[in-house]
């Protein structure tokens, strides 16, 4: 289903998302929400002309009661960042480009409440969105091949912690110690889709600490 | 009881079905690649269809068995040499079978002939820690193990009644293998790998040059594919769709990034996507995608709604037809 190109877009995939993960009609398998678009998974025995179209109906009924609920907050996750230069390779990139001192930067960067708009990409990744108009940065030329586990990157409008060493083309200015993704948790995921999320500074022993408990 | 690497072969990863319902926290299916081949080489061992065996990727590992048990293999066309200390004799082993192997013995698997990946099952399926709910080794999200590694130890399960009566049964032969075998996955037009798919969404903004470009070239496959996807090699699209905001994509899902060169996205894939997706392969290709290795050429048959409907509904039946068969062979060991 396509949500259009409006700015309410991203707000309705969410609220239908949250209305079938809630409901669990039968005709759903599986749903996976885009940043304009949400997608469900049949299950096998639904996978006929005739049960298709009767799932289209009912998502279609779905979508509309979900808009005229009211949209519940998602939960806050608080997730410790250490920004020290040690953990920041790009931070002097991202000063340059927009002319902030780091100070400035990190300052803006924590200050800011943010909220997960996307889920996608890799278990455990969440792309924030919500960062100061001021440090928007383009991505780096190229990408590394392999960002450290727990890079925090931010890019445009967004910001996300990589949850282990994928090839990852953000920005780096600082690095999360926890887990975001552990698959022996009762929610193996930080950070699920609608949550808001806000960033604390943390030295350097802190974060070695923290890591050490992963 | 053990089976210990001796060698780990191009690629060899613990696998059974993989994760179902998931995609919510972005970790697709993995498990192995052609699922419904490892199960037939479960079913040949007795086990139950998803216990946890490996997926061989190119060339196989080399094995050692400590005790005796049986063994399968399926998907491709990939044979085996058997030794043991005090034998002078190696032994040829033939792949889409139950082999009795007996304790002490040494299987060399080698190149595969024709596709690229097969699935080992063993008497008991392997014993492996399991991650919400599978053994599975999902190399992109870095769940599960890694990939195999020489001298690694992996613990096997004592096997059910089942199992243990055809591993009885097979070692009291004359011949420690059955003169029958199953059919392999490799399609007969071998090395072209015909997938049917429905268009894309993003299909009809493709020119009608594009259009025939992508669906009249054999692709080759690129050195850089993986569990995740298929790269695709050959002559390039050259519409230039812009990137999409990123939608939920699917395995079969076939994207084009702008290098104009197609990727058709695998068990591993990322969960969303922001390049623009031109077709739709249908989920019963996934046992011919899995073979499509550095030898393949890969051609791209659209189909309607209703074709992929009637086709799904053939390998249903197949299948029914096929875990029939084995179980009536079977009972006559």
């Amino acid at each position: 289903m396509d949500f259009g190109d409006s700015p309410e877009s991203n707000a309705r995939v969410r609220a239908t998302f949250r209305f079938l993960h809630q409901h669990r009609p039968d005709y759903l398998s599986e749903v996976v929400a885009g940043v304009q678009t949400l997608a469900i998974v049949l299950p096998e025995t639904w996978r006929d002309a005739e049960h298709r179209a009767r799932a289209q109906d009912a998502l279609g009924l779905a979508i509309e009661q979900s808009s005229s609920m009211t949209e519940q907050p998602g939960r806050r996750v608080v997730l410790p960042v250490c920004y020290d230069a040690s953990m920041a390779p790009d931070l002097q990139r991202v000063c340059e480009i927009t002319g902030l001192s780091a100070k400035a930067v990190i300052e803006r960067h924590q200050d800011a409440l943010y909220e997960a708009e996307l889920v996608g990409f890799m278990p455990g990744f969440a792309y924030l969105g919500g960062l100061d108009a001021t440090l928007a940065v383009p991505r780096l030329p190229t990408p590394r091949p392999a960002v450290p586990a727990g890079s925090l990157g931010i890019t445009g409008t967004q910001c996300a912690v990589y949850p282990t060493a994928t090839p990852g083309g953000w920005n780096l200015i600082g690095r999360c110690p926890l887990l975001l993704f552990d698959p022996h948790r009762a929610q193996p995921a930080l950070i699920a889709l609608g949550d808001s999320v806000q960033f604390q500074s943390i030295s350097v022993s802190e974060f070695e600490r923290l890591w050490g408990q992963r | 009881m053990t089976v210990i690497v001796r060698q780990p072969g191009m690629l060899t990863t613990i696998q059974d079905f993989g994760w179902r319902n998931r995609l919510h926290l972005s970790l697709s299916r993995g498990g192995a690649m052609d699922s419904d081949a490892l199960a037939t080489a479960n079913q040949l061992v007795g086990n139950p269809l998803d216990a946890c065996g490996l997926e061989f990727t190119g060339v196989g590992p080399t094995l050692f068995f400590e005790e005796s048990l049986c063994i399968a293999w399926t998907g491709g066309v990939m044979s085996a040499v058997m030794t043991r200390t005090g034998q002078s004799q190696p032994v040829v082993l033939s792949s889409h079978r139950p082999i009795a192997i007996p304790a002490g013995a040494t299987v060399r698997w080698g190149a595969a002939s024709a596709g690229f990946r097969c699935w080992l099952a063993v008497t008991g399926g392997f014993k492996v820690t399991t991650r919400l709910g599978s053994c599975s080794s999902h190399l992109a999200a870095a769940i599960g193990a890694g990939p195999v590694v020489r001298e690694q130890r992996i613990a096997v399960n004592p096997p059910n009644a089942t199992a243990a009566a055809l591993r009885a049964a097979l070692s009291e032969r004359e011949s420690d293998a059955t003169t029958w075998s199953v059919a392999t996955t490799v399609p007969h037009s071998w090395p072209i790998i015909e997938v049917a798919a429905l268009a894309g969404r993003h299909f009809n903004q493709l020119s009608e040059e594009d259009q025939r470009r992508l669906l009249d070239q054999g692709w080759a496959v690129s050195s850089s594919s993986n569990r995740q996807g298929v790269s695709l090699k050959g002559e390039r699209l050259t519409t230039t769709l812009p990137n999409i905001l990123s939608e939920p994509v699917r395995e079969g899902t076939v994207q084009l990034p702008p290098s104009g060169l197609p990727i058709v996205l695998l068990a591993e894939h990322q969960s969303t996507g922001g390049y623009p997706r031109v077709l739709e392969v249908l989920s019963t290709e996934r046992e011919v995608l899995a073979q499509a290795g550095p030898s393949a050429r890969i051609v791209f048959r659209l189909v309607s709604q209703d074709q992929a409907d009637q086709i799904q509904v053939r390998r249903r039946r197949s299948i029914v037809a096929l875990r029939d068969a084995i179980t009536s062979k079977l009972q006559t060991l």
